[in-house]
């Protein structure tokens, strides 16, 4: 699982709430829910330094 | 008065050995589900019908629903995969087609204590390769791991297999919405290879060292179906759930709504009210609670996944993001809109399609 381009996305009190990014080049929005296996994934590769969110827009 | 004993649906009268209704803890065992379309799917981590998921070390394989089934079963959809390129059975190959079941689904079984219940699980199987087959099953750490074999006699011929497991009293098996059994229908590899056949190791494995090498032809072709897992060291008859059950069961996994469809205009669709240039709000419920807030995509009515369309203006073609709740519950329930900085007018109706996925 290849993933780009990954940005925080916030609600509407400024609160990150999701991941925007391309999972194998797709556009792709992921929950921060640890359940989630794309997120579990997003947190895996954070945490062994392969991947860096951005802020939100 | 004489007092009669009902059973419940299926042959179990055992009610504690049963999720709901349902004596098959497999969904989806009958492969006619495919939510996500019926096209060949070729990638490691794909599914071929909605809860059967590739695994494979390579992308060298075809996998794609079937109408090849056994007769006079009441079949009639199958898993059918092929190998595309050929591998030898070296240390880091592999290829399974695998069913998780959730932890929720298997409490019942006790697994992890001492009174860990015995199950038997029944399958279909049509192979051109004869040989010894490898079926595993571990918990989710792959810290507990039991491989069974099962011999396919004749080529291209439909062959009902039934394997008794017994239960597993070691290992963490957590009861909770995060993947509890991994049963995994072996074709090829030896990565992970064991020996040690019908008893539960401590430690990962992926098949038997006695695996034949399905993929040493791209001719050969391997079918599955009917697949059921029931508590009890005995295979009763394939529970034919209908298809409205199955489909909400699976639909916990994954949904799609107009995601598929080349064109959708209000049915069948995502909609949502943008209430100013950049965010809109809608109420998008889910058919069923989803196991866990799901990943999503969406798609423009020109087929551009990551857009959405703005009724009567045109289509946004990417960068669409989801309008998340901070209450994770309410994120399986449904989405309440899209977002995208500055890409519509206030009052526009925003319509996309969607697909929901969370499985395990």
């Amino acid at each position: 699982m290849v993933i780009t381009e990954a940005r925080y996305t916030v609600d509407i009190d400024g609160n990150n709430v999701g991941v925007f990014c391309k999972i194998d080049g797709i556009e792709t929005n992921i929950p921060m829910d640890e359940g989630n296996r794309h997120y579990a994934e997003i947190l895996k590769q954070v945490a062994d330094g392969d991947l860096t969110i951005a802020d939100a827009d | 008065m004489a007092l009669i004993k009902v059973n419940n649906r299926g042959q179990s009268s055992d009610f504690s050995t049963e999720v709901g209704r349902s004596k098959n803890l497999i969904m989806n065992g009958d492969m006619r589900i495919a939510q996500r379309g019926t096209a060949a799917v070729t990638t490691s981590g794909s599914f071929t019908v909605d809860r059967w998921k590739n695994i494979s070390n390579a992308s060298d394989f075809s996998a794609v629903q079937s109408t090849t089934v056994p007769s006079g079963q009441g079949f009639y959809k199958s898993i059918h995969i092929s190998p595309t390129s050929t591998k030898s059975p070296g240390s880091g190959t592999y290829f399974f087609t695998s069913h998780y079941i959730e932890g929720f689904n298997m409490g019942h079984l006790d697994w992890g204590n001492s009174g860990a219940k015995t199950v038997t699980v029944s399958f279909w199987v049509r192979s051109s390769k004869t040989g010894i087959y490898s079926m595993g099953m571990k918990n989710a750490g792959a810290t507990r791991s039991r491989q069974q074999e099962y011999t396919i006699s004749s080529a291209n011929t439909w062959e009902k297999k039934t394997i008794t497991v017994t239960g597993e009293t070691s290992g963490s098996w957590p009861v909770d919405n995060t993947r509890g059994i991994a049963i995994d229908f072996c074709l090829a590899g030896n990565a992970s290879a064991t020996g040690t056949v019908g008893s539960w190791i401590s430690a990962n494995s992926n098949m038997s060292t006695n695996q034949v090498n399905f993929f040493d032809s791209t001719s050969n072709n391997f079918y599955i179906t009917g697949v059921q897992l029931e508590v009890g060291d005995s295979a009763s008859d394939f529970e034919h759930r209908s298809h409205g059950e199955e489909l909400a069961l699976c639909q916990r996994y994954y949904y799609q709504c107009g995601f598929l469809a080349g064109t959708y205009y209000g049915g069948g669709s995502g909609c949502a009210y943008a209430f100013n240039g950049s965010e809109s709000g809608g109420a998008n419920n889910f058919p069923v609670t989803m196991r866990t807030p799901p990943t999503v995509r969406t798609k423009d009515t020109a087929g551009n996944i990551g857009g959405a369309h703005r009724a009567a203006v045109g289509n946004v073609t990417s960068g669409v993001t989801i309008n998340w709740t901070s209450n994770a519950d309410a994120n399986t329930k449904g989405i309440g809109g899209v977002n995208k900085s500055n890409a519509w007018s206030t009052g526009n109706m925003l319509i996309f399609g969607y697909e929901a996925d969370a499985e395990l």
